[in-house]
C-alpha cells in the first residue's frame, strides 16, 4: 500500500491514461435515445396477393404456424390474417443472444422449408428480429410534389436505396410504394365485340414477351451470339404488338396493334396506403436504424442528403422533407447533461474549497473527473450507446462520485490541522476512514443491486442505471484509495507551508459551526422525546401527503414525444381513395389551428394503422402524423395540444369517430381488462365473445369495451356449372384464367428497367360497376367466337368473409379488452369476477377457453418484483452493515435513515408537483445508499470513542461534532452536483429535474434529521447497553 | 535545503497547474460536441433557380404515323376449267408460263365429241330428207287436189307433215350445232393475259365440266389492306394526299446493324376503294390499292402500308403529371407563361395526340421536354424558399 501510494509517477500516469480513455470513449460512443433492448419477438410476414383474410389463414397462417410448432423456446405465437397479408408474431422466452440467435434461424429454416408448400401466386415469407431499433422509427422522410404518378414512384425507389446504403440504417420502409407494371387493360365487352377472348390475348402478348438467347452460330470462322429479342421496355414499343385476332383465309394477315385493342401504359401495382403531404401525393420512408448506431450521426447524414438532392429532385417536380426527427430530445439532453455535469463540478468545487482549501478542492474535482472519465471508458470499452438511460445514471451518480473522496480528505485534512506532518496524516487518515468509506460504497451499490436482478424487458430496461452507478462508484473508490492521497503526498509540501489567511479564517468557522452544532445537539439530547416526537410527525406527514395523493404516483411518467397519431376508422370495404380524402380533410384541420412553430409536419396516411404494438394495414384506415417542434420553454406539453386539436379535428372527421394516439417512451402499456376468446368453433366463440362483453357491461366502472373482430368484407364466389362450360365449348381452365383477367389480371411476363423489375398484367379496364349482376353479365367469348356472360356459367354466392382472422397459441380468437375508471373498479377484482361468471357457464362451452394471460404480463410480474427485490436490497445493506459494526442493533439504527430520507423526497415532489415515477424511484434508491453513509460516517465515529473507553453522551457528542463537517460537505457536494439539474440552472431537463430535485429535497431534509435524531438513538441505544453491562 | 525545496514547492505546484489544465482541456473537448441548434427543423433552404427546358413546338410534335399490314394480290386470278367432261389429251402449259388471251391451256380428247356431232349432223341430214319428202308429199297433194281427185284433208296432213318435218329438221339443227360448239370447247382457252400459277390436273386425267385444270393469275397486282375499324376513313384521306406513305415490304437488301436505317423497299400506291362491310373478328375494313407506277412486285408479297395521320404526337418524354392528370407544358410564346395542357386520352409512358390550343401559332408556340417538375411547382406557387420539413419559411 505504501509503496503504490508513494508511487507518484505511476500514479499520474494511471490517472492521464484513465482520462484519455474516458475522453475518446465519450466522444465515440454512438448516440441513441434509448437503450438497445432486443425483445425476443421475431415476425413472419407474407404476402399473398388477392387473397382474402380467410384464404390467407388457412393456406398460408395456418401451415406456417404449424412448421413453427417444432421450434422450443416459444413462449406463444399471435398471428393476424387480413386480405393478402399473413403477420406471425413469435415470442421467445427470456434467452441470451446467442441461443436467440440459434432460435431465429430455426425459424428461418422451417419457414423457408414450409414456403414450397405455400399457393404459387404468394410471395416468400420474410423473418424479421424486432428489437427497440426497429420497433420505432429513427427519422421519417416525405417525398412529395405535385407530380406524381411514375416519377414519384421511381425517386422513391431511388432514394430508398441510397438511404439504405448510408451506414448506420437498418431498413428504409416506404409507405404507398408499388411495385412498377406495364399495364394492358382491355374492355372486355369491346374485346367481346372484337371477338377476341382475353385469354388469347394474354397468351399472345406472353409469346412475344421474351428474350432467348438462341445459341451460339458460326458464321466466317467466328462464333456469333443469336438473340431474339422479345422483351421491351417502354410501353411505346409494347403498344405496337401485333396480336393474331383470328386464324382466316383472308388474303391479309388478321393482326391488330395490341393498342388497337387495349390501353398500354406505364403503371404500378394496386396501392396498400396512400400518402398526402402539403396537399400532394407523397410517399413516407420510414427509417430504422442497424443496432449500435449512432442516431445524431444518422439524422446528420440525412439532412446532408436532404440538402444535396433537393435542387435535382425540384426538376421532377419533387421534394424531400424531414418529417420526424426524434434527435433533438437526445441532443437537448446530452446537451443538458454536459453543461449541468460542469455546473455541478463547479459548485462541488465550491463547496470543498470552502470547507478545505482551494487546493484539496481541486484535487477532489480532478477526481471527480477521473471517475467520470473510468465511467465513460468502461461503457464504451463494453459496447454500449450514449442513451438517456446512461445518462440517467451518470446523473445519480454524479452527486456521489466525491463522497468517498472527501471524506477521506477531510480526515486526512484533520490529522493536518492537528499538526501531523503530511505522510503520517495521509496514512492516518486513511486507517481512520477506510474502513467506513469502503462500506458506504458498498452500501449503496447494494440499494442498487436488487435492480440488476429483475426479469423480462422491463429489468433490461432498468438493469442499465444501477450497472452505471457502480462503475461510477467502483472508480471513485479507486481515485479515493489511491489517486488522491497519491497526489496529497507528492504535494505534502503545500500543505506543510503554514496556512494562509484563508485557511485561519476557515479553521475559525469550523471550529464555530462545530460548537454551535455541539450545543443543539446537546439541547436536543436532553430532550428525547420530544424531538423524537418531532421526527416521527415529519415522517407521518410524508406518509400523509402519499396517501391523499398530495403526491401523485404514476409509475410510467415518460415524457411524452413530440409525435402524436390522430386516427379515424371507415366501414370495412371503403376504398383508398375515400379513405385518403377523411384522413386529408382531418391534416387540413390540424393545419389550420396549430401555429407554425408548433407544428412541424401532418402527414395524412390512408390504408394503415400504428398503434403501441404492430401497425394495422386495411383500406379503411385513415390516419394523420403530427410531428411536433422540440418543446420550448413556455411550450404546449403534446397532451395540450391534442385537447386543442380534438374540437376542430373531431369535426373534420363526420361522420367517423377521430381518436388519438399518444407515443410515450418505455415499455409498452396494455389495457386493464384484456381476455382472449380462444376457439375453432366460429359459432360457440360469437357466442362466447357476445357474453364477455355483456358481462364487462355489468360490471360498473369499465368503459371503452370492444373486441378486435374486425367487420366482414364483401365476397362474391363463383362456382362453374360443368354442362354450361360444356355447352360453350370452354374448358375450365380457360373460364377461371378470363375470370381472372377480369378480375385482377394475369402477369404474362417481366423486364427489368432502372434496376427494378417491371411486370407485365393484362388485366380488364377498371371500372365501377353499380351491382354484381352487372359485373356478372361480362362475356367470355367461346372458341366458336360467340360470346356468353359469365352469369349463365357459374353458381354465383354472395356473403362476407371475415375482413381479420386473429389466432393466438395455434387457435382463432378474439380479444375483449376495455378500460377501467380507476376510481371505481380495480383491475385485479375485474378480471377475478369475469373469471368466476365463465367458470359458471364453461361447462355449456367445451371447445371455448378464455385467456387471461396478457401479452406484457412479463413487464407485470417484475413490477410485482419490485417490492420484493427493494426488501432483498435492504437485507443486503443490513448484511453489510452488520458485517462493518459488528452489531445486531447498530444496522438497524443506521437504517433509520431510510425512512428519514422518504420523508425528504416525498416533501421535495409535494412542493414541487411532480409526481413519484420510475425515475423518482431510482432517485429514491441512490437517496438510501447516500443517505446511509453519513450515519455509517457516524456511528463508526461513535465506536471508536466507545472502545476507546468515553462515556456514551461523551461519545456521541463528540462524533458527532467530529463528523458534522464530513457530513455537511458530502451531503453538500451531493447536492451541489445535483442543484443546476434540479433547478435548471444549466438548461432545463424534463426527464431528470425530477431524479435531480426528489435527490436534492431528500437528501437535505435527511441530513438535517440524520445529525439529530441517529446520534439520538444512539445515544438512548449505548445507554441501555451501559445499563445492561452494568448489572451484569 | 532551502532552495532546493523551493524548486520542488515550484514543480509541484506546476503540477496543480497541469492538473487544471488538464481538467479545462476535458470539458472543453466536451463542449465541442456539435449541440444541434434547435431550428434544424426551421432551417430554411433558399430558393431554386432550376428552369425548365423548352423546345420548339414544330420540332419536338410530329404527325401521327400509322401502320397496318397489307398484302399484294393478283387483281384477277381464274381457274381455268373445261366446259365439257373430257380426257385431257394434251397440257401443254406449265406453272409460271406466260399466257395470252385466248391461248390454248388444254385440249381434250375429242374423239366422243367428234362423233356425236356426226351423229348430230347425220341427223339433221336425215331431217333434212324427210323435210324434201314433205315437200313432195304435199306437192303431190295438192296436184291431187286440183284436179278434183284428192280431198282437201289430204292436204291438211300433208301440210301438217311438212310442219312436223321441218321443225325435227330445226330442232337437229340446233343439236348439230350443240354438237359443234362442244367440239370447238374441247379447246380450253385462256381467258386473259397472266401467268399460269398453277396446275390442277394432268394429261391423260379425266375431268367433268367446271374441274379446274389450271390457275391463271393476272399479271396485274393490287394491295390489299386490313386497318381497324376507325382507321379506314383516315386512310383513305391520307390517300389523297399528294404525300402518301406508301407500301413497305420491310424487307431490306442489306444487313445492317441499325435496324431504323433499315433500307426497306417503299412503293407508291393510289387508293382505289374501300369495302363499305367490316368483318369480324378484329373489326377490319379492307381497303385496296394499286401500285402508282409500274413495279415488277410479286403477287403475295406481305408488308406493311405506312400513312401520316393527320393527329400529331408528342414524345413520351413531353407528356408528364400534374396534379393527377396527365398532359403537357406549352406556352404560346418564349415569353407567356407555361401553361398546362391537360390531354384526358393520354396514357403515362407513351406519346399523346395533341392539338394545339385553338388561335395559338405553331411557329411560337414552344413545348417543354425535361425539368417539367419546377414548372408544376411554380404552378401550386411553391417555388419560395421552404425548410427542411416542407413548410413554408419564417423569413
Amino acid at each position: 500500500m505504501r509503496t503504490l501510494l508513494g508511487n507518484g509517477p505511476l500514479a499520474n500516469l494511471a490517472f492521464l491514461l484513465v482520462v484519455a480513455l474516458g475522453v475518446a470513449g465519450y466522444l465515440t460512443m454512438p448516440r441513441a435515445r434509448d437503450p438497445e433492448i432486443n425483445f425476443n419477438w421475431v415476425n413472419v410476414w407474407t404476402v399473398y396477393p388477392g387473397a382474402s383474410a380467410e384464404d390467407v389463414a388457412r393456406e398460408i397462417t395456418e401451415p406456417l404456424e404449424e412448421a413453427l410448432r417444432t421450434v422450443s423456446h416459444i413462449r406463444y405465437l399471435v398471428s393476424t390474417s387480413r386480405e393478402g397479408l399473413s403477420s406471425i408474431l413469435v415470442r421467445f422466452e427470456r434467452l441470451d443472444d446467442a441461443t436467440f440467435a440459434r432460435r431465429v434461424e430455426e425459424v428461418r429454416r422451417e419457414v423457408l422449408n414450409k414456403a414450397n408448400d405455400l399457393p404459387e401466386t404468394a410471395k416468400t415469407p420474410r423473418v424479421m428480429e424486432i428489437t427497440t431499433s426497429n420497433g420505432f422509427p429513427t427519422a421519417m422522410l416525405a417525398l412529395y410534389g405535385p407530380v406524381g404518378g411514375e416519377t414519384l414512384r421511381a425517386t422513391a425507389e431511388r432514394i430508398k436505396r441510397d438511404l439504405e446504403r448510408l451506414s448506420g440504417v437498418d431498413r428504409a420502409l416506404v409507405f404507398g410504394f408499388r411495385e412498377p407494371e406495364l399495364q394492358i387493360r382491355f374492355d372486355p365487352i369491346a374485346l367481346a365485340a372484337l371477338g377476341v377472348a382475353p385469354v388469347t390475348l394474354a397468351d399472345q402478348v406472353r409469346a412475344w414477351f421474351r428474350d432467348l438467347a438462341a445459341g451460339r452460330v458460326r458464321i466466317a470462322g467466328e462464333e456469333w451470339l443469336a438473340r431474339v429479342q422479345g422483351e421491351t421496355v417502354s410501353a411505346e414499343a409494347l403498344a405496337q404488338l401485333p396480336i393474331q385476332v383470328a386464324r382466316t383465309n383472308d388474303p391479309v394477315p388478321a393482326l391488330l396493334p395490341l393498342s388497337h385493342l387495349a390501353e398500354v401504359q406505364e403503371g404500378a401495382e394496386r396501392a396498400r396506403q396512400l400518402v398526402r403531404f402539403h396537399g400532394h401525393p407523397a410517399l413516407l420512408v420510414s427509417i430504422t436504424k442497424k443496432a449500435k448506431a449512432n442516431t445524431l450521426q444518422l439524422l446528420d447524414a440525412l439532412n446532408r442528403y436532404i440538402d444535396e438532392h433537393n435542387s435535382g429532385l425540384e426538376a421532377l417536380g419533387l421534394r424531400l422533407a424531414l418529417v420526424d426527427d426524434q434527435t433533438p430530445e437526445t441532443r437537448a439532453a446530452i446537451g443538458v447533461m454536459e453543461q449541468n455535469a460542469l455546473v455541478g463540478l463547479a459548485l462541488v468545487l465550491v463547496m470543498v474549497g470552502f470547507f478545505l482549501g482551494r487546493r484539496l478542492a481541486l484535487l477532489v474535482a480532478s477526481g471527480m473527473v477521473f471517475a467520470l472519465a473510468g465511467t465513460m471508458a468502461v461503457l464504451a470499452v463494453g459496447g454500449s450507446t450514449l442513451n438517456l438511460t446512461v445518462l440517467l445514471g451518470v446523473v445519480i451518480a454524479l452527486g456521489m462520485l466525491v463522497d468517498d473522496a472527501v471524506v477521506i480528505v477531510e480526515a486526512i485534512h484533520d490529522k493536518i490541522v492537528q499538526g501531523l506532518p503530511t505522510q503520517q496524516a495521509v496514512f492516518a487518515g486513511l486507517r481512520e476512514v477506510a474502513a467506513p468509506v469502503a462500506s458506504a460504497v458498498l452500501t449503496t451499490v447494494a440499494a442498487f443491486l436488487p435492480l440488476m436482478l429483475l426479469p423480462g424487458i422491463l429489468g433490461d430496461f432498468l438493469r442499465i442505471v444501477p450497472v452505471v452507478v457502480t462503475v461510477a462508484l467502483a472508480m471513485s473508490l479507486i481515485e479515493a484509495y489511491w489517486m488522491l492521497p497519491a497526489h496529497i503526498l507528492a504535494m505534502r509540501a503545500a500543505f506543510d507551508r503554514p496556512r494562509s489567511r484563508w485557511g485561519v479564517w476557515r479553521a475559525r468557522f469550523q471550529r464555530r459551526l462545530r460548537n454551535r452544532y455541539g450545543r443543539w445537539l446537546v439541547w436536543a439530547l436532553r430532550r428525547p422525546k420530544r424531538a423524537a416526537m418531532l421526527a416521527f410527525l415529519a415522517f407521518a406527514a410524508a406518509v400523509a401527503l402519499v396517501a391523499s395523493g398530495a403526491v401523485r404516483v404514476q409509475f410510467f411518467a415518460f415524457e411524452t414525444i413530440r409525435l402524436f397519431y390522430i386516427h379515424a376508422d371507415l366501414p370495412v370495404g371503403t376504398p383508398l381513395s375515400e379513405t385518403l380524402a377523411v384522413a386529408d380533410r382531418m391534416r387540413q384541420a390540424v393545419e389550420a389551428t396549430l401555429p407554425a412553430e408548433e407544428l412541424r409536419a401532418a402527414v395524412a396516411m390512408a390504408g394503415v394503422k400504428f398503434t403501441d404494438t404492430e401497425p394495422l394495414y386495411a383500406d379503411h384506415h385513415a390516419q394523420v402524423i403530427v410531428s411536433l417542434n422540440p418543446r420550448q420553454a413556455d411550450g404546449r406539453t403534446t397532451e395540450a395540444v391534442i385537447e386543442a386539436l380534438r374540437d376542430a379535428v373531431t369535426a373534420a372527421a363526420k361522420p367517423y369517430t377521430a381518436s388519438f394516439l399518444i407515443v410515450k417512451g418505455g415499455p409498452p402499456a396494455q389495457r386493464p381488462v384484456s381476455v382472449k376468446v380462444r376457439s375453432d368453433d366460429d359459432a360457440s366463440r360469437n357466442a362466447v365473445v357476445a357474453l364477455v362483453k355483456g358481462w364487462l357491461r355489468d360490471i360498473p366502472g369499465v368503459k371503452d369495451i370492444q373486441d378486435d373482430q374486425a367487420a366482414g368484407r364483401p365476397t362474391v364466389e363463383l362456382r362453374w356449372r360443368a354442362e354450361a362450360l360444356a355447352d360453350a365449348n370452354l374448358d375450365v381452365a380457360t373460364a377461371t384464367r378470363t375470370a381472372a383477367l377480369l378480375a385482377d389480371g394475369e402477369y404474362v411476363g417481366e423486364t427489368r428497367r432502372g434496376g427494378e423489375t417491371w411486370r407485365v398484367l393484362v388485366q380488364a379496364k377498371p371500372a365501377q360497376w353499380p351491382s354484381v349482376s352487372s359485373w356478372l353479365e361480362l362475356p367470355i367469348v367461346t372458341p366458336s367466337g360467340g360470346a356468353v356472360p359469365l352469369s349463365a356459367l357459374a353458381d354465383v354466392t354472395v356473403r362476407e368473409t371475415a375482413g381479420v382472422v386473429r389466432r393466438y397459441q395455434y387457435t382463432r380468437s378474439v380479444t375483449v379488452e376495455a378500460e377501467l375508471d380507476r376510481a371505481v373498479a380495480e383491475t385485479q377484482a375485474v378480471n377475478a369476477e369475469l373469471l368466476q361468471r365463465w367458470q359458471a357457464v364453461a361447462a355449456h362451452y367445451p371447445n371455448v377457453t378464455l385467456d387471461f394471460t396478457g401479452e406484457l404480463d412479463d413487464i407485470k410480474e417484475s413490477l410485482a418484483a419490485l417490492q420484493k427485490i427493494f426488501l432483498v436490497g435492504v437485507g443486503l445493506i443490513y448484511l453489510i452493515l452488520a458485517t462493518q459494526f459488528r452489531s445486531y442493533v447498530q444496522p438497524l439504527l443506521i437504517l433509520v435513515t431510510v425512512p428519514l430520507a422518504f420523508t425528504g423526497v416525498v416533501f421535495g415532489l409535494a412542493a414541487s408537483g411532480l409526481p413519484l415515477s420510475l425515475y423518482t424511484m431510482y432517485g429514491v434508491v441512490a437517496l438510501t445508499g447516500i443517505a446511509v453513509n453519513s450515519a455509517i460516517v457516524l456511528v463508526a465515529a461513535v465506536n471508536d470513542r466507545r472502545s476507546a473507553g468515553m462515556s456514551p453522551i461523551h461519545a456521541v457528542v463528540t462524533a458527532a461534532r467530529r463528523r458534522i463537517v464530513p457530513i455537511l460537505i458530502t451531503s453538500g457536494t451531493t447536492i451541489g452536483g445535483l442543484f443546476s439539474l434540479a433547478t435548471g440552472l444549466a438548461g432545463h431537463s424534463l426527464l431528470w429535474g425530477p431524479v435531480a430535485s426528489s435527490i436534492v429535497w431528500g437528501l437535505g431534509v435527511s441530513t438535517i434529521l440524520t445529525l439529530f435524531v441517529v446520534p439520538l438513538l444512539l445515544l438512548a441505544l449505548l445507554r441501555v447497553q451501559a445499563k445492561r453491562a452494568a448489572r451484569s | 535545503m532551502s532552495i532546493g525545496n523551493r524548486n520542488w514547492v515550484r514543480r509541484k505546484q506546476w503540477g496543480i497547474v497541469w492538473r487544471l489544465a488538464l481538467l479545462c482541456g476535458w470539458l472543453g473537448l466536451a463542449q465541442a460536441q456539435p449541440v444541434a441548434e434547435d431550428e434544424t427543423a426551421q432551417a430554411c433552404e433558399p430558393a431554386s433557380s432550376i428552369e425548365a427546358i423548352w423546345r420548339p413546338w414544330q420540332a419536338v410534335v410530329a404527325p401521327l404515323v400509322r401502320e397496318a399490314p397489307a398484302k399484294v394480290v393478283a387483281r384477277e386470278s381464274a381457274t381455268v376449267a373445261p366446259e365439257v367432261a373430257g380426257r385431257i389429251e394434251k397440257l401443254p402449259v406449265r406453272v409460271g408460263d406466260r399466257v395470252a388471251a385466248g391461248d390454248v391451256v388444254a385440249e381434250l380428247d375429242a374423239s366422243l365429241l367428234r362423233l356425236a356431232h356426226d351423229e348430230a349432223a347425220a341427223a339433221y341430214a336425215a331431217a333434212q330428207t324427210r323435210v324434201a319428202q314433205a315437200k313432195r308429199l304435199l306437192a303431190q297433194a295438192e296436184r291431187l287436189l286440183a284436179e278434183r281427185v284428192g280431198n282437201r284433208d289430204n292436204v291438211a296432213a300433208a301440210e301438217e307433215q311438212l310442219r312436223i318435218a321441218e321443225r325435227e329438221a330445226a330442232a337437229r339443227a340446233a343439236q348439230r350445232a350443240q354438237a359443234e360448239w362442244r367440239l370447238t370447247h374441247a379447246v380450253v382457252r385462256a381467258p386473259f393475259a397472266g401467268v399460269v400459277t398453277a396446275r390442277l390436273a394432268q394429261e391423260g386425267n379425266w375431268v367433268a365440266a367446271g374441274q379446274g385444270i389450271a390457275v391463271v393469275t393476272s399479271a396485274e397486282h393490287e394491295v390489299v389492306a386490313q386497318v381497324g375499324d376507325d382507321q379506314a376513313a383516315e386512310l383513305a384521306h391520307a390517300a389523297a394526299s399528294p404525300r402518301f406513305v406508301p407500301f413497305v415490304t420491310g424487307h431490306s437488301s442489306a444487313l445492317t446493324s441499325d435496324p431504323s436505317s433499315d433500307p426497306a423497299a417503299e412503293i407508291a400506291l393510289t387508293w382505289v376503294a374501300t369495302n363499305a362491310v367490316r368483318d369480324a373478328p378484329g373489326q377490319r375494313t379492307t381497303v385496296r390499292f394499286r401500285v402508282t407506277h409500274p413495279h415488277p412486285l410479286t403477287a403475295g408479297t406481305v408488308g406493311r402500308i405506312r400513312w401520316q395521320s393527320s393527329a400529331r404526337i408528342a414524345p413520351p418524354e413531353a407528356v408528364t403529371t400534374f396534379d393527377g392528370r396527365v398532359g403537357v407544358w406549352v406556352r404560346r410564346n418564349p415569353t407567356a407563361p407555361p401553361h398546362f395542357l391537360a390531354l384526358p386520352d393520354a396514357l403515362p409512358g407513351r406519346s399523346a395526340v395533341v392539338a394545339l390550343p385553338s388561335g395559338w401559332l405553331p411557329e411560337e408556340t414552344q413545348i417543354a421536354v425535361g425539368r417539367q417538375g419546377v414548372l408544376a411547382w411554380a404552378e401550386v406557387g411553391a417555388r419560395a424558399p421552404r425548410s427542411k420539413s416542407g413548410a413554408a419559411c419564417q423569413r
